[in-house]
């Protein structure tokens, strides 16, 4: 009776134990950047839009992340969208990007959108070849939007003015926080 | 947090220590050790002990890359076994462990480059048995709790297989972990 009762006593130590044992693991900035994108220009003249798709796979430089179903514990948030040039090509400069949105696309039907910016040109500038532009939801907990590691962001916008003649190419990046807590007993499952 | 684990160290040990019977001969009030655990890895500390039921250490420690360990241990029965309780704190330097982490851990190819100098530091507390001598040779088996901290620093690098540059900024690592340690010890 004794060593049953140790043995349960035991256990249930263990399982607690398991519980409260944690590990955590924070990373405060990771900026993926995409290198030369192609985007295709949907008209030409004085005015024209463009639209593309960039995937962010936030899981390949955080293992785990986002590798099945959004686990508690889990934080993943967007913090900065890097644009810029890349030399040898015929756009000069981004004075003709007049307006655009960045929006997160849901991996299921039971998410909605998020529009994580919005780009206004700012009146006065001159031969801008790169912006840094900050979240707008910068504190929103984005993982249940990472599917195989992968967020996937639209990029829809329009211009005025000196248009790339033709489909053009630009260096995307994004920052992220990403921040994962597990218990023992989840590590061990 | 800490502050709460030492307010218990002393509090669980001050009645024992109140009742704990003189020594009939004087102890020493030095001596040395050899320590292995986790965290801690290998550790070679010298030990000063003002009361035979108090042990302080200092040591240095080696495992990946150097460090240092300080602990202070409560011993309060003057027996050839006798339950132990420690409080402790270490730190390793920081210092390029990539190339262990990466051997050890498996890391995949694409993150080898963000794995390179690493620093950690722990505070744990530690309940024990100690078999031996306090006037000679001693052996202490612990096992505990700590907090842990782990900083890797941050790295940039491009892949132009995925035409993709990523960079990183530090990454901390903390967590509530069990802890233990063997410990050698003699005093002279």
């Amino acid at each position: 009776m004794n060593r049953a009762l140790s043995a349960v006593a035991a256990s249930s130590l263990l399982a607690a134990g398991c519980g409260a044992f944690y590990l955590e693991a924070e990373q405060p900035q990771v900026c993926i950047t995409q290198n030369s994108i192609d985007v295709p220009i949907t008209s030409v003249g004085v005015s024209g839009s463009f639209a593309t798709q960039v995937s962010f796979d936030v899981g390949k430089w955080y293992p785990g992340l986002g590798d099945s179903a959004p686990a508690a514990g889990e934080v993943v948030r967007f913090l900065q969208l890097r644009v810029s040039l890349p030399p040898g090509q015929q756009v000069a400069d981004l004075d003709w990007l007049t307006t655009f949105d960045v929006t997160l696309l849901p991996p299921a039907s039971d998410l909605a959108p998020i529009v994580l910016l919005h780009y206004q040109k700012p009146q006065g500038t001159a031969q801008v070849t790169s912006l840094a532009l900050d979240s707008t939801v910068s504190n929103q907990n984005l993982a249940a939007y990472v599917r195989q590691g992968t967020l996937n962001f639209e990029f829809a916008g329009s211009g005025q003015g000196q248009l790339p003649p033709a489909d053009w190419t630009v260096d995307v990046g994004g920052c992220f926080y990403a921040s994962v807590h597990k218990t023992l007993s989840d590590i061990l499952h | 947090m800490r502050s709460l684990v030492v307010a218990a160290l002393i509090a669980v040990s001050a009645p024992a220590l109140a009742h704990a019977a003189p020594a009939d001969e004087p102890y020493p009030h030095f001596g040395a050790s050899l320590a292995l655990g986790a965290p801690d890895g290998a550790v070679a500390s010298l030990i000063g002990s003002p009361w035979y039921w108090l042990i302080a250490d200092v040591g240095f420690a080696y495992t990946l890359q150097p460090g240092i360990v300080a602990g202070v241990t409560l011993q309060p029965i003057d027996f050839a076994i006798a339950p132990t309780l420690r409080g402790e704190y270490g730190h390793y330097f920081t210092g390029n462990a990539g190339n262990y982490i990466k051997k050890w851990a498996n890391v995949p190819t694409e993150l080898q480059p963000f794995i390179s100098e690493a620093s950690y530091s722990w505070w744990s507390a530690y309940l024990g048995l100690a078999i031996g001598s306090r006037r000679g040779f001693t052996f202490r088996i612990e096992g505990g709790v700590g907090w842990i901290t782990l900083y890797v620093k941050g790295a940039s690098a491009t892949f132009p297989g995925d035409n993709v540059t990523v960079s990183t900024a530090d990454t901390k690592f903390t967590g509530f972990v069990p802890m233990a340690r063997l410990t050698f010890a003699y005093y002279f």
